[in-house]
C-alpha cells in the first residue's frame, strides 16, 4: 500500500539564516496516523506543516501526497485534501463574517450540499455555538473560535489535518478539553492528522506517532508500539 | 452618537435661523432690484479683473439697484455645482458665469434664465437648449504669431509650453499651423502639473529662439521659472496675457481682462433691457493691447523699439506693466 | 430648507454609484482605491467621446462602464504581480489614467450640452421628469449592486477583505476576487462620472479630483450614524449601503448649508475638512471601545 504522505529529503533554507530551517527530512505517514510533532522552538515543526498547506516552498527533496508530488497539485485541490489550524483564530477562521458565512464559503469550496441543520452540527462541538450562528466570529471567546475552526475543518473530512499548536493560546482546561475533541474527532473519522504541540503527555496520550526535530534535523522517531512503555519523563529526555 | 447627532442637529438648526434671517432682509430690499449671479471657478486674479470689469460696467450703465451674488468656486466641481443650485434659489435673475467648463455647467442645469458665459469658448449648437450668450475673449494664436513674425522676421524656431487645461488643445493645434505657414517651426511642450515646468525649461531645444506661452493659466502661474530660463538663453518669452508680462514675461499680445469684463456686461445689459438671448451673436474682443514689462525685456536681452514698431502699425495700445500690482490695470 | 434638501438629493443622486463603488472597496475589500479618482473621469471621459461621435447613449454608457472595469482590473493586475499595495497601485492606476483619458477625449472638456444624452430626452420634457430618469438608472444600479453582494460572490469578496491568506488557502481564487472587486468597484465609480457628466453638462479631465475622499469621509460618516443600530449581521450589505446614502446625502446637506451661511468660501473646505474630522474622530473613538 502506498503510503498516503511522504517527506524525501526535505531542505528548506531562508536566505538570512545560516543553517538550513529543515535539513534532509525523510518521514513517511500511513493513512489514519496521528502523528506528533515534538520540538523546541526553532525546531522547524511549524516549517515543517507549512510545506504542506503550501505555504512554504522546499528548496530541496519533496513531498509527495498519494505518490504526487504536492508541489503540482492546483491549490483548489490542496486545498480540498489540507486543512490547518493553527493557535491564531486569524489563520483559521474569517473573523469578520459570522459563523454561518464561514460555514458558506467551506461549503462552497467542496461544493457539497448544504447539511440539514448548521446548529445541530455544531452542537457536538460547543454546545455555545449552535446559537451564535449570526454573530461575527471575532464576538467569540477564544475557546469557542477554535471549537468551531475544528468543526469546519472536519466538516467536508480532509485527507490530511495539520494541526499547529492550535490548543496553546487557551486556558488549560478548555485547551485540555479542546484537545480531547480533537483526538476523538479524529479518532472516529479516521482522519490522519499531524499535530505540533509543546506537551509531551498529550503527545503520548493522543499521539499514534512521534516525531521529534531538533534544529531542522530528526532527532528521534517514536513508533506506535514504542510508545506504549514511555513516561512524559522519559519522553521529555528524548526528544528535547 | 449622541455627539454626531448633536453636530448635526446644531447645524440644522443654525440652517434654519439663517434662512430664516434672510427672507426678513430680502422681503426689505427694494422690490426691483436685480439679482446677478456671478459665478468665478478659481480664484485667480484675471478672474477677479473681469468680475470687477462686469460689475463697475454694469453697475454705471445700468438704471435700477443690481445685486451682485458672487460665487467662487475653488477649482470644485461639486462646489460649483452647489453652488449654481444655490444661486437658483435665491432667484438670480442672470448668470455670469466666467471661463467655459463653468459656463458649461450652469447652461446644462439653468434653463430659465439668461446666462452670460464671459471668456468662454463654446460651439454655437449648445447655445440653442438655454438661453445662453457668449463672450469669447480668446485672441487667436494666429494673431500672436503673425505679430511675432513681425517684430522678429527672422526667427524660425519657437517652443510653445503650454498645459492640458481646458481649451489648450485646439490652441496649440492652431498655432502650429500658423507657424508653418510663416516658416516657423514651433516646438510643443506640454505640463500637466506646475512642476513638469522646471524640466521643460530646462530641456528646451538649443536652437530655440523664443518662448510662446498662451493663455493658460496652469503655465502662466509658473510664468516666472520660464522667465528665467528666457533671460539666461537671451532669448524672448512672449505670451498672452498682462499678469504673466508682469510676473517675468517680455511682452504679450492679448485683452485686458478688465476689458472682457466690460464686454460681458454690455451683453447682460442688452439682456436686462429686452433683448431675445439667441439674437445676441458671440461677442469677440476687438481692443487688443500689448503688454510689455521692460525690466523683463532687458534681462532677456530685447529690443523695446521693434516691438512698438511693430504695435504701432496694428493700432495695438501698448500697456506698459513693468512692476506695477497685479489688479491695477484699469 | 425645501430646496436645500432638494439640492442635497440630486446632487447625492449622481455620486451614489461612486458611493456604492467606494462602499465596495473601503468596506469590502478594506482597500483604499485611489483609481476612482481616474476612473470616474474616464467614465465621463468614454461617454462624452462616444455619444459625441454619434454613438448611441445606452451603448456608450455602457462602454464607459466597461472601460472602468478594465481600469480597475489594471489596478488589481498591479497588486497582483508585483505585490504593490493597493494604495499605491490605485495612485499609479490614476496616474496613468491621466494620460489615457486625455488620449481618449483629445482635449480637456468635452461639451455636452447640445448632445442626445440617457436623460437629455427626458429632461427636455420637465425637470421632474429628467430627474426620475436619472433615479432610474441609479436605482437599477443599486440593484444589480445589492443582488450581487447578497449572492456568494458577494460573500467571498467580504471575506478576501476580511482575509485574503485564508481564502487563499482555502482553495479561492484570490487573484480572481481583487480582479472581480476592483473592476465592480471602478465600473461604478465611472457609472457615477458619466452621469454627472450628463448632468453638469460637460466631462472635465480634471473633474474626478478629490472624488474618493469625499466618497470615504461620506462612507465613514454615513456608517457611525446608522450602523449601531443595525444588530442583525445579515442585515449587513443593506445597511452598509444605506450607510453610503446617508453619508453623501449628508456631505451635500453640509456643503449647501454652509453655503447658505454666506460663509466666505476661502474658508469654506476648511470648515468642511474640521467638520468631516469631528465626525470621524467620534467614529475612531467609538471604533476604540468596541
Amino acid at each position: 500500500m502506498t503510503p498516503l504522505l511522504q517527506f524525501e529529503h526535505i531542505t528548506l533554507k531562508h536566505p538570512s539564516l545560516e543553517r538550513p530551517i529543515l535539513d534532509d527530512i525523510n518521514y513517511t505517514v500511513q493513512k489514519g496516523d496521528c502523528v506528533v510533532v515534538l520540538g523546541a522552538n526553532g525546531s522547524g515543526k511549524s516549517s515543517l506543516l507549512k510545506l504542506l498547506d503550501g505555504r512554504y516552498r522546499t528548496n530541496d527533496g519533496k513531498v509527495l501526497l498519494k505518490d504526487k508530488n504536492i508541489l503540482s497539485l492546483s491549490s483548489r485541490t490542496r486545498a480540498h485534501c489540507i486543512h490547518t489550524l493553527t493557535q491564531s483564530a486569524q489563520d483559521n477562521l474569517f473573523l469578520d463574517l459570522t459563523i454561518f458565512e464561514n460555514y458558506q464559503l467551506i461549503q462552497k469550496r467542496n461544493k457539497a450540499d448544504a447539511i440539514d441543520s448548521l446548529a445541530d452540527y455544531l452542537q457536538a462541538f460547543n454546545v455555545k455555538l449552535a446559537a451564535k450562528l449570526d454573530v461575527l466570529v471575532a464576538r467569540l471567546s477564544g475557546g469557542e473560535q477554535q471549537a468551531l475552526a475544528l468543526a469546519l475543518a472536519v466538516l467536508y473530512p480532509p485527507e490530511i489535518l495539520l494541526l499547529d499548536e492550535h490548543t496553546s493560546a487557551l486556558d488549560p482546561k478548555t485547551a485540555e478539553h479542546l484537545m480531547a475533541l480533537t483526538a476523538r474527532i479524529i479518532h472516529e473519522r479516521h482522519i490522519t492528522a499531524l499535530l505540533t504541540t509543546h506537551n509531551v503527555s498529550h503527545a503520548l496520550t493522543y499521539g499514534d506517532r512521534i516525531l521529534a526535530l531538533k534544529e531542522g534535523c530528526v532527532h528521534d522517531c517514536i513508533e506506535r508500539n514504542d510508545k506504549e512503555n514511555l513516561t512524559a519523563e522519559m519522553l521529555m529526555a528524548r526528544c528535547y | 452618537m449622541k455627539y454626531i447627532f448633536t453636530c448635526l442637529g446644531l447645524f440644522s438648526l443654525l440652517l434654519l435661523t439663517a434662512c430664516g434671517n434672510k427672507h426678513t432682509t430680502a422681503s426689505n430690499d427694494e422690490p426691483k432690484s436685480i439679482k446677478i449671479g456671478i459665478i468665478i471657478p478659481i480664484e485667480h486674479p484675471a478672474m477677479d479683473e473681469i468680475t470687477r470689469g462686469f460689475e463697475e460696467t454694469l453697475t454705471a450703465d445700468l438704471k435700477q439697484p443690481i445685486e451682485f451674488q458672487v460665487m467662487r468656486a475653488q477649482g470644485d466641481v461639486n462646489l460649483q455645482r452647489s453652488m449654481i443650485l444655490q444661486l437658483q434659489n435665491k432667484g438670480v435673475d442672470l448668470y455670469a458665469p466666467i471661463a467655459t467648463q463653468t459656463t458649461e455647467m450652469t447652461a446644462a442645469m439653468i434653463h430659465d434664465r439668461p446666462i452670460v458665459g464671459v471668456a468662454a469658448l463654446l460651439p454655437e449648437s449648445t447655445r440653442a437648449k438655454s438661453q445662453l450668450a457668449l463672450v469669447d475673449d480668446e485672441i487667436t494664436p494666429t494673431q500672436i504669431i503673425q505679430f511675432i513674425h513681425a517684430i522678429y522676421p527672422a526667427k524660425t524656431q519657437l517652443t510653445l509650453v503650454y498645459s492640458n487645461n481646458d481649451k489648450m488643445a485646439p490652441q496649440v493645434d492652431e498655432a502650429v499651423a500658423a507657424g508653418k505657414t510663416l516658416g516657423i517651426q514651433v516646438d510643443k511642450r506640454m505640463i500637466t502639473a506646475l512642476p513638469d515646468l522646471y524640466s521643460i525649461a530646462q530641456s528646451l531645444s538649443p536652437q530655440t529662439q523664443g518662448i510662446l506661452v498662451l493663455k493658460d493659466v496652469l503655465v502662466v502661474s509658473g510664468i516666472a521659472t520660464l522667465s528665467q530660463t528666457a533671460s539666461q538663453k537671451h532669448i524672448p518669452l512672449i505670451s498672452a496675457d498682462d499678469g504673466s508680462v508682469q510676473n517675468g514675461s517680455g511682452f504679450a499680445l492679448g485683452v485686458k481682462e478688465y476689458q472682457i469684463g466690460v464686454e460681458g456686461a454690455k451683453v447682460a445689459e442688452q439682456i436686462l433691457q429686452g433683448t431675445p438671448v439667441a439674437t445676441i451673436p458671440t461677442v469677440q474682443m476687438t481692443k487688443l493691447s500689448v503688454f510689455i514689462n521692460t525690466k523683463a525685456l532687458t534681462a532677456q536681452g530685447q529690443d523695446l523699439a521693434a516691438i512698438e514698431k511693430e504695435a504701432a502699425k496694428d493700432h495695438y495700445a501698448i500697456v506698459d506693466v513693468t512692476s506695477k500690482p497685479v489688479g491695477d490695470l484699469k | 430648507m425645501i430646496s436645500l434638501l432638494l439640492a442635497t438629493l440630486t446632487q447625492s443622486l449622481t455620486l451614489i454609484p461612486l458611493a456604492l463603488g467606494i462602499n465596495l472597496s473601503y468596506t469590502l475589500l478594506r482597500a483604499t482605491d485611489m483609481t476612482i479618482d481616474g476612473s470616474f473621469v474616464l467614465g465621463a471621459g468614454v461617454f462624452a467621446q462616444l455619444v459625441t461621435m454619434g454613438i448611441s447613449p445606452i451603448i456608450a454608457f455602457l462602454v464607459a462602464l466597461s472601460c472602468g472595469a478594465v481600469a480597475g482590473a489594471f489596478t488589481a493586475f498591479l497588486q497582483n504581480g508585483g505585490k504593490v499595495d493597493p494604495l499605491l497601485a490605485g495612485i499609479l492606476t490614476s496616474f496613468i489614467l491621466y494620460s489615457v483619458n486625455m488620449a481618449i477625449m483629445g482635449r480637456p472638456n468635452i461639451n455636452l450640452l447640445s448632445t442626445p444624452t440617457l436623460f437629455s430626452g427626458a429632461f427636455a420634457h420637465s425637470t421632474t421628469l429628467g430627474w426620475f430618469s436619472v433615479a432610474l438608472v441609479v436605482g437599477l444600479l443599486v440593484v444589480a449592486f445589492y443582488t450581487l453582494l447578497q449572492s456568494r460572490l458577494g460573500l467571498c469578496l467580504r471575506a478576501f477583505g476580511d482575509n485574503p491568506a485564508l481564502l487563499s488557502r482555502q482553495g479561492y481564487n484570490v487573484t480572481y476576487l481583487r480582479v472581480t472587486g476592483f473592476s465592480l468597484n471602478n465600473l461604478l465609480a465611472a457609472a457615477s462620472g458619466a452621469i454627472t457628466a450628463q448632468i453638469i453638462g460637460y466631462a472635465d479631465i480634471g473633474m474626478g479630483v478629490g472624488m474618493t475622499l469625499i466618497g470615504i469621509g461620506a462612507i465613514v460618516l454615513g456608517q457611525h450614524i446608522i450602523l449601531p443600530f443595525i444588530k442583525k449581521h445579515y442585515l449587513r450589505a443593506g445597511s452598509e449601503l444605506l450607510a453610503g446614502f446617508i453619508g453623501i446625502a449628508l456631505y451635500f446637506f453640509i456643503l449647501n448649508g454652509l453655503l447658505r451661511f454666506n460663509i466666505n468660501p476661502i474658508y469654506l473646505k476648511l470648515l468642511l475638512g474640521i467638520l468631516l474630522a469631528l465626525f470621524l474622530r467620534t467614529a475612531t473613538r467609538k471604533a476604540s471601545f468596541s
